[in-house]
């Protein structure tokens, strides 16, 4: 870890460094070359699991990426997305990426990320009519001592208008992968910018170093703390890192060439068994005589989850997991249980001990990643509706205690005095038809609002489920 | 109608009135207001009922008050169910401020009416009492009274008109888990209508009693108050009196009116003929006639069906009501745009109120499960007992036992209904348990609960029902 004792100085460094006079052409000259492929990305943020009766917080930032690839490929640095495995409702995730040159915009995907570098690649949606041209990168390593610019954005203040800061390569980086020090303080929008020689040559791009959370030596991470306050770009409780040059040669080209896999949802690697616990407490433990340090009582078991293949049943009383005891006395212990579950992971087999009408029994069991929740599932705005819905996740089940032959989709959103909350249309109402076609499932749902609007009948008869009770609601749309 | 012409006039006067000083009161009006008072007061009672309650896991009493009208030279009272409801013991106090001791005759939540007897031998000439009227013929800004004991204020009289009929509020629910509002719609008024008015009398100017007061609007509005039409209470006296009880049938249908879905359903007349089928509840007698959600009900036990607006609803629940248990009941019905026959057989209305049950032992009540409840709550059947209540540091609250978990078993005993929860609990009381193991169902999970009660007195607890009534 000798660059965080590097870091001061730097600072030093940078306080007494005089601009050189003289090659200002030559700089300018490299810095209008390589620029225009420096661009602002605009991103939105939602909360991962939104809370309770709402969508929750929307963060809006920006951040600065490279074109870097054919086909409208950007390079951009990763913080937006979260570490997967931290809490869903306080886990922002990117919902929009717009990238905006000369007034217009154009939108963007994520395509891939690379955790370790803390990268990410998007695509623009219409490459066909993005201006910004790709940067040219040079095949050569990058060679401490050179001279380099850093090619970055100002704040929205200044539109994001295009800056450059001078900076010399100060040491080549040892550990895993191909890193550079730089020894200039860079502004926020620096970090996922373009590193170019004198000759406007793309050397590669700004990225961070991620400090390493390491339980180890937390006097060392505070002392540290100061100079990350000056270095971060701290975005929504990252980890806090400084900025590297992350050479093309030997790096960029590969990740360019096959941006690796983009996984979006944390949710999807983590284990589920797919049951509703209840923790074995002393006095419930002393009652059936079940021994050892603790268990989770099973108080439901989901339809079709990991639990019900392996046969587990309610009373079952989870007393191991993969040999590991499971201490759980009480309801707080229950959120270490399930993060264990989480952390082994989906489609992985674990043996449980489990304790069954007073016997312990081992059941092999494989782990599956936890279904779409009300959160994340998949929704349908009908704006001139006033109306969101959404598919039935298992949880919406679970909580409204929906018979399982029930299908269609449930009511999300209701827009005040829209025509939905005028007729009476009421948050979690399953919608089980729409005019008198039945419908199962969110696609079949907009395919009948589609039918419906092509055919503007006066009312539109949606069939309901409230509760144990149907009910039909007629809509008069204003169309 | 002359008179009511004049009445017209008169209020016009009235309206006038106040600039003229001396003018004084509109005799006329005055002079009926009198009358009408004169007939009805004396037979206004004001009732002082000992309530049974069950409120954070205790039992306990409250003394509340409320109205009534005496219609029988007998003696026969009518007041409101939600009065009298788990009355331990009743007390009337006549107009002449007579206390009179009652009994409870009968009572029907569905309508929220029962009928109190007084106590003791009838008067020469027998009890004053009122003449039950004709609520049909009410028209909207006919004058009425509002006689009864506003916040426990005795003998009260308040003037109105009938601000609106046939005014249609879906059926609530009681505490007690009994709908109640299905069978009628309401007398609008605003005559000064507040808490302990329920079960007085809406007269009208001719000195008969048009309707019983019955629900007031007391955080939003200001004299709006509503009261059963007259017409129905004197079904639901009659059967009171005759059998204690109101028999009704039951087919399992919540309706829905054709207005706005005429014409997604094809009706002609814009849905003058028809009711929709908009809910059934499974293993009802419609369910089993095979009558679905969306049928059109035209025609019911060879009578024609009208209910395109929702105020028609309650009359339809109630012709339903009267056809006789067990009846063959032919449907013409449209469905899909075809015309169907069909034949429903009519149920009777099972038992929609849960009594309660304590246990000062462990520190929680219990409410017997009704198949209403069923539907309403959400269970998935018939069976075990619901808690209602949880006394703060009892022994169940200890355990974590919580109101509204529904108590499947005790031990290993599979609960059916209250009187078998009751025989089992009083079993383990006896046996001084002091380790129960419950399983509850708590929304969808099933959640265990170990009971640790420590008795105190071992030997009182074999006869529980004597040491009850110390507290």
């Amino acid at each position: 870890m000798t660059h965080r004792h590097l870091a001061p100085a730097l600072i030093l460094a940078l306080a007494v460094a005089p601009a050189l006079a003289g090659d200002e052409a030559r700089i300018m000259k490299a810095f209008r070359k390589a620029g225009p492929s420096v661009v602002p990305i605009h991103y939105t943020l939602r909360l991962l699991e939104a809370p309770e009766g709402g969508q929750g917080n929307k963060v809006e930032g920006v951040l600065c990426g490279v074109v870097a690839g054919p086909d409208g490929l950007i390079v951009t640095t990763a913080d937006v997305f979260p570490d997967p495995g931290g809490d869903p409702r306080q886990t922002f995730m990117p919902s929009k990426f717009i990238i905006k040159i000369a007034g217009q915009e154009f939108t963007a995907q994520a395509v891939g990320q690379d955790r370790e570098r803390n990268l990410a690649f998007l695509k623009v949606d219409d490459p066909a009519s993005f201006p910004a041209p790709q940067a040219r990168f040079t095949s050569r390593s990058p060679r401490p001592g050179e001279r380099v610019l850093l090619l970055g954005l100002l704040g929205a203040l200044h539109e994001h208008a295009p800056t450059f800061t001078e900076a010399r390569i100060v040491s080549s980086l040892p550990g895993k992968g191909p890193r550079f020090a730089l020894d200039a303080l860079v502004q926020d929008l620096t970090i996922g910018g373009l590193v170019v020689n004198m000759k406007g040559e793309g050397l590669g791009i700004i990225g961070e170093d991620l400090l390493r959370s390491s339980p180890a030596g937390t006097a060392d991470l505070a002392a540290a703390g100061n100079v990350l306050s000056l270095f971060s770009s701290l975005s929504q409780g990252q980890r806090p890192g400084y900025p590297v040059l992350f050479p093309y040669s030997g790096l960029l080209d590969v990740l360019i060439a096959s941006p690796p896999a983009l996984n979006l949802d944390p949710t999807e690697r983590r284990g589920w068994l797919g049951i509703i616990m209840q923790p074995l407490t002393r006095d419930l433990a002393d009652y059936w005589q079940v021994p050892g340090p603790g268990g989770v009582i099973i108080g439901s078991v989901l339809d079709g989850s990991p639990a019900e293949e392996a046969g587990l049943q309610v009373g079952d009383i989870i007393l191991e997991v993969d040999d590991a005891p499971v201490r759980v006395r009480e309801l707080r212990d229950l959120t270490r249980f399930r993060k264990l579950v989480q952390r082994v992971g989906a489609g992985e087999e674990v043996p449980l001990a489990i304790f069954r009408a007073g016997e312990r029994q081992i059941i092999p069991l494989t782990l599956g990643a936890r279904p779409k929740n009300v959160f994340l599932a998949e929704q349908q705005e009908e704006s001139d509706f006033g109306l969101t819905v959404k598919e039935l996740t298992f949880d919406f089940v679970q909580a409204t205690n929906t018979p399982r032959e029930v299908t269609g989709v449930f009511v999300a959103e209701i827009k005040n005095a829209g025509w939905a909350d005028v007729a009476g249309v009421r948050v979690n109402d399953v919608i089980t038809a729409v005019h008198g076609q039945k419908v199962d499932n969110l696609q079949e749902f907009r395919q009948a609002m589609g039918q419906v609007r092509e055919k503007h009948p006066e009312t539109v008869v949606f069939f309901v489920r409230r509760g144990m009770r149907t009910r039909f609601v007629p809509i008069n749309p204003d169309w | 109608m002359i008179r009511r012409t004049s009445l017209a006039a008169l209020a016009m006067a009235m309206l006038l009135a106040p600039a003229v000083a001396d003018a004084g009161p509109p005799r006329q009006l005055q002079d009926q207001v009198f009358r009408a008072r004169d007939m009805v007061m004396p037979s206004l009672v004001h009732i002082e009922p000992i309530l049974e309650v069950f409120r954070m896991g205790e039992r306990g009493n409250i003394a509340v008050t409320g109205s009534g009208v005496i219609f029988s030279a007998d003696g026969y009272v009518l007041t409101n169910n939600h009065v009298v409801e788990n009355a331990t013991r009743v007390t009337c106090t006549l107009s002449d401020q007579r206390e009179v001791a009652a009994d409870l005759v009968g009572r029907d939540p569905l309508t929220d009416l029962a009928v109190l007897k007084l106590r003791g031998a009838t008067p020469p000439g027998g009890w004053p009492h009122a003449v039950l009227g004709d609520s049909d013929a009410l028209q909207v800004g006919e004058y009425v009274m509002a006689m009864g004991s506003p916040l426990g204020l005795s003998r009260s009289l308040s003037v109105g008109v009938v601000s609106s009929l046939n005014r249609f509020i879906p059926a609530s629910r009681m505490p007690s888990g009994s709908p109640t509002g299905l069978y009628n719609t309401w007398i609008q008024t605003d005559a000064a209508i507040n808490p302990g008015n329920s079960g007085g009398p809406l007269v009208s100017l001719d000195g008969k009693v048009i309707g019983i007061n019955a629900r007031a609007i007391p955080v939003f509005g200001e004299n709006i108050g509503f009261a059963i039409p007259v017409s129905l209470a004197r079904e639901v006296a009659r059967d009171l009196i005759a059998t204690g009880e109101v028999s009704r049938s039951w087919v399992g249908v919540r309706w829905q009116s054709t207005e706005n879905l005429a014409s997604f359903f094809e009706l002609g007349d814009q849905g003058a003929q028809g009711a929709v089928v908009g809910s059934i509840t499974h293993g009802s007698p419609a369910d089993e006639a095979g009558l679905e959600a969306g049928d059109v009900v035209l025609e019911y036990d060879g009578e024609p069906v009208s209910v395109r607006f929702e105020e028609q609803i309650p009359a339809l629940e109630k012709r339903i009501a009267n056809t006789p248990v067990g009846h063959q009941v032919p449907l013409l019905v449209l469905r899909h745009g075809q015309m169907q026959q069909i034949t429903m057989i009519t149920q009777r209305r099972a038992k929609t109120e849960g009594s309660q049950k304590d246990h000062p032992e462990w520190g929680f009540t219990v409410r017997e499960v009704t198949q209403e409840m069923v539907t309403s709550l959400n269970l998935p059947r018939l069976g075990g007992v619901l808690v209602t209540g949880v006394k703060p540091g009892s022994f169940a609250a200890e355990a974590g036992l919580r109101p509204g978990d529904l108590v499947l078993r005790l031990e290993d005993i599979e609960i059916e209904d209250l009187a078998h929860w009751s025989q089992a609990a009083q079993e383990a009381i006896e046996q001084g348990t002091d380790r129960l193991l419950l399983t509850v169902k708590r929304g969808p999970v099933r959640y265990f609960v170990v009971l640790k009660p420590i008795y105190t007195q071992p030997t009182a607890r074999k006869t529980p029902s004597s040491s009850r009534k110390n507290s």
